[in-house]
C-alpha cells in the first residue's frame, strides 16, 4: 500500500485531525495532563488552515502530533485518507516528506557548520527521487521560490539575518515537494519588517505551488491576514473553526471575542472602534481545567450550565463550528480596527 | 488635550542629547546617539524599534545599568533638577527604585528564584525607608492589591515559581513602584505574555501612571501597544530617534520612510491576504554604520541629498530625522486625504 503522491491527489480533505487527544504523563501526578483532549479539523488542499491560541492550549502539541513528533494517545490523523498516525518504519519514512515544518526560531534549525548549498540540498541528496545530476539545478530553484539567490549558496547561517535564515528553512522544507507545511510560530521570533516578508511569501507559495499550510501562532492579526479559515483553541479544546473573515467580524464564543478586544490595534483613535471590557484572571492550568466549559472562568457571560455540562462544537446556521451553550443567542464584538 | 492638561503636565524626566558608547573585540562603537526625549508625570511615551535600534540600551544606560569600563554613557538625565547620568554609583543606587525603576520583559528571569515575592518586594521598602518589618509587610501586601493581586496576603508568600507570567510580571510591577519613583522604564513588559493578558498589564500601567504620577517610557517593538498605550512615539532606528510626535499623527501621517514602513508591514483587517509591505535588507551593523542617513541603504525615498548626516528637523511639535520629509506624502496606517 502505498499513499496519494502530490500528482494524484485523492478526493476530501488533504489533512484530516479527527477526536485527537495528546497526553503527557506528569512524574507524581496521578492523571495524565492532556495538553489536546478531543480536536477535530480538517484542512482542505491548498487551503491555509490557522491555529490560534495562548500559551497551554495544546497548539504546539497538535503540530508536533501531525508531523508524528508528539504520541498520538487518542483519535486519528489521516493524510489523503492515508491512517498517517499508525504509520511506522518504512512507511512512515516515506510519507512522512508530504509534511513538513518550519518552526519558531529560524536559527537553531540550521546546522551552523552547513552552507545554504549544503543544507538546502541535503534533503534531495537522501532522496532517491532526485538524480544527482539535478541536485544543483533543484538546490537553486528552491532558493528561488524561498526569494533567496545564488549570492547565498555559499552562506553559513551566521552570515544571514533572521529573515533570510527563515527563507533557508522554508527552501529546505519544499525540497521533497511536500503537500503540507505546518509553521508553528515561524515568524514570532522575527522583526515586524522581515516577518512581512515570509508572510508575503507563504501566500505566494499557496497561490504557486497549492501548498496547504497549518499556521499555528499566538498573533491573531497574523493568523486573520494568511488563513482561509481560523480554529481557536483554548486549554486543548477548539471553541470555535470558521471562515477567517467572519469569524473577525462576527465571532460567536466569548473566547474568540476576548482575543479581539484584546488585540492591540495599530490605528489612530479614530478609527478603533471602544474595547469591550477584557476578560479578567488568568489561563487556567492543563493539569486542572475547569468542569463543563473551559472558558467558563474567564467567561462574561458565564451561566450556571456552563460549570455542569460540556459544549459540544457544533455547527452554526452558516456553517461555523462554536462549543458555546450559548452561541446563538450572544450578541458578541468583532475586531475593532 | 486641552491647554489645562498641557499646563499641568511639567516635564518630569528630560533626556538631552544621551549618547551610547560599547567596548567591543573591534574597538569602540557608538550604539546610541543623538537621544532627546521628554516625558510629563502621568505621561506614558512609546519608544519603538525593531532590534539593533539601541532602544533597550538607551533604558539600561539612563539606570546605569550598563558595565563601567565597558561602556561610556554622554548627555543629560534630568529628573527633579538632579541629572541621573552624573551620579555618584553611591547616589545611583539609591535613586535606583526611589527615583527611577525598570521592568524587564522576562519576569520569571528578573525575579529571585529562592525567595518570596513577598520578601523580595519588602527588601526593597527598606533599602529606601527606615521602616519596621512588620511596616514594610504590610506596605508589600498594599501594593499586590494595587497592581490587581487577588488574595495579595497568601500570594505574597509564593515563589515566583508558583506565579503564572502575568502574576510575575504584577510582582515586577509592584516591586518596581512600591518607592514611587517619578520614573518607570518598562521595557517589552508584556511581549512574553498572552494577548489576554498583555491587555490587563498595559491596562495597569495606564491605571498607576493616572494614579500617582508616574512617567512611563514604554519601550517596545509592537506599534499597536503604542497605538492603545500612549500619548506620544519616539521612533528609533540604528541608534537614533528617527522620528518624535503624537502617536495618532504617526499612524496618521508619519513623516519618516522608516516609520512608515513600520506602519505598512502590520497586517491590516481591510487588506487581507494582499501583500505586505516588507522593508528590505537589515539594520547595519553598529561598526560600519552608514555616514549619511543611516536609513538610507534601506529606504526607497533615497536620493543623492541622504547622504550627509540627518540633523533633527523641527515640524510644529513633531520632529524628524529626514531630508526629504517635507517633499514626501508617505503611507500610514489609514487612507488619507493629500493636503
Amino acid at each position: 500500500m502505498s499513499g496519494p503522491r502530490s500528482g494524484e491527489p485523492s478526493p476530501g480533505p488533504l489533512l484530516s485531525v479527527a477526536g485527537l487527544e495528546v497526553h503527557f504523563q506528569l512524574p507524581g501526578a496521578a492523571r495524565a495532563l492532556r495538553a489536546v483532549d478531543g480536536v477535530s479539523f480538517e484542512i482542505g488542499r491548498s487551503e491555509i488552515f490557522g491555529l490560534i491560541g495562548e500559551s497551554g492550549s495544546g497548539k504546539s502539541s497538535i503540530a508536533r502530533a501531525v508531523m508524528r513528533l508528539a504520541p498520538v494517545s487518542r483519535g486519528e490523523i489521516r493524510l489523503g485518507g492515508l491512517r498517517f498516525d499508525q504509520l511506522r518504519g518504512r512507511q512512515l519514512r516515506h510519507e512522512r516528506r508530504r509534511v513538513q515544518m518550519i518552526f519558531q526560531d529560524p536559527h537553531e534549525s540550521l546546522d551552523p557548520r552547513m552552507t545554504v548549498r549544503q543544507s538546502v540540498a541535503e534533503p534531495l541528496r537522501l532522496s532517491p527521487e532526485t538524480a544527482r545530476h539535478d541536485i544543483d539545478a533543484r538546490t537553486l530553484e528552491l532558493l528561488h521560490l524561498a526569494g533567496l539567490d545564488e549570492s547565498h549558496l555559499e552562506r553559513k547561517p551566521h552570515t544571514l539575518s533572521g529573515g533570510q535564515k527563515q527563507r533557508v528553512n522554508i527552501a529546505r522544507a519544499l525540497a521533497l515537494k511536500p503537500e503540507l507545511l505546518v509553521c508553528d510560530e515561524a515568524v514570532s521570533a522575527l522583526d515586524v519588517s522581515v516577518r512581512a516578508g515570509i508572510i508575503n511569501l507563504l501566500l505566494g507559495l499557496q497561490q504557486e505551488l497549492g501548498i496547504s499550510v497549518l499556521f499555528i501562532s499566538h498573533d491573531l492579526s497574523i493568523v486573520a491576514h494568511l488563513a482561509d479559515r481560523i480554529g481557536v483553541l483554548y486549554l486543548g479544546r477548539l471553541a470555535e473553526v470558521a471562515p477567517a473573515e467572519s469569524l473577525t467580524t462576527r465571532p460567536r464564543h466569548p473566547y474568540t471575542e476576548a482575543l479581539l478586544a484584546a488585540e492591540p490595534a495599530s490605528k489612530p483613535a479614530s478609527h478603533r472602534m471602544p474595547r469591550p471590557p477584557t476578560v479578567t484572571g488568568d489561563i487556567p492550568s492543563a493539569a486542572h481545567p475547569p468542569s463543563g466549559c473551559r472558558f467558563r472562568t474567564r467567561c462574561r457571560y458565564v451561566q450556571d450550565r456552563c460549570a455542569r455540562e460540556v459544549p459540544d462544537l457544533r455547527p452554526m446556521a452558516d456553517g461555523a463550528l462554536v462549543a458555546c451553550h450559548f452561541a446563538e443567542s450572544l450578541e458578541l464584538t468583532g475586531r475593532r480596527a | 488635550m486641552s491647554s489645562g492638561e498641557a499646563a499641568e503636565m511639567a516635564a518630569a524626566f528630560d533626556v538631552r542629547d544621551l549618547a551610547v558608547y560599547l567596548q567591543t573585540l573591534d574597538g569602540e562603537v557608538q550604539a546610541v546617539r543623538d537621544v532627546s526625549f521628554t516625558v510629563a508625570a502621568g505621561e506614558i511615551v512609546g519608544l519603538v524599534g525593531e532590534s539593533g535600534s539601541g532602544k533597550s540600551v538607551t533604558a539600561l544606560a539612563l539606570m546605569g545599568l550598563l558595565p563601567r569600563g565597558l561602556s561610556r554613557t554622554t548627555g543629560s538625565a534630568m529628573l527633579g533638577g538632579r541629572d541621573l547620568l552624573a551620579l555618584s554609583p553611591a547616589e545611583l543606587v539609591k535613586a535606583r527604585g526611589r527615583d527611577i525603576s525598570m521592568i524587564f520583559q522576562e519576569p520569571m528571569t528578573a525575579l529571585d528564584p529562592v525567595f518570596r515575592v513577598g520578601d523580595q518586594i519588602a527588601e526593597t521598602i527598606r533599602a529606601h525607608q527606615r521602616v519596621s518589618r512588620a511596616a514594610a509587610a504590610a506596605r508589600t501586601i498594599q501594593i499586590l492589591t494595587d497592581v490587581g493581586i487577588p488574595d495579595a496576603a497568601s500570594r505574597s508568600r509564593a515563589y515566583p515559581h508558583q506565579l503564572s507570567g502575568g502574576m510575575s510580571q504584577r510582582v515586577m510591577i509592584a516591586m518596581a513602584l512600591v518607592s514611587e519613583p517619578s520614573v518607570l522604564l518598562a521595557d517589552e513588559p508584556t511581549t512574553a505574555l498572552d494577548v489576554t493578558v498583555q491587555a490587563q498589564i498595559l491596562a495597569l500601567l495606564h491605571q498607576l501612571s493616572r494614579e500617582h504620577g508616574t512617567a512611563i517610557v514604554l519601550i517596545t517593538h509592537d506599534l499597536g501597544v503604542v497605538a492603545e498605550t500612549c500619548t506620544r512615539i519616539h521612533t528609533m532606528y540604528a541608534g537614533e530617534i528617527v522620528e518624535e510626535c503624537a502617536v495618532d499623527e504617526a499612524l496618521i501621517g508619519p513623516l519618516h520612510p522608516y516609520t512608515s514602513g513600520l506602519i505598512q508591514a502590520i497586517p491590516r483587517s481591510e487588506s487581507r491576504r494582499q501583500p505586505l509591505y516588507s522593508i528590505p535588507g537589515r539594520v547595519p551593523p553598529l561598526a560600519a554604520m552608514p555616514t549619511g542617513c543611516r536609513f538610507q541603504p534601506r529606504c526607497g525615498y533615497a536620493t543623492d541629498d541622504c547622504g550627509a548626516p540627518q540633523q533633527r528637523v523641527q515640524v510644529g511639535d513633531r520632529s524628524v530625522r529626514c531630508v526629504r520629509h517635507a517633499q514626501l506624502l508617505l503611507p500610514g496606517a489609514v487612507a488619507r486625504i493629500p493636503q
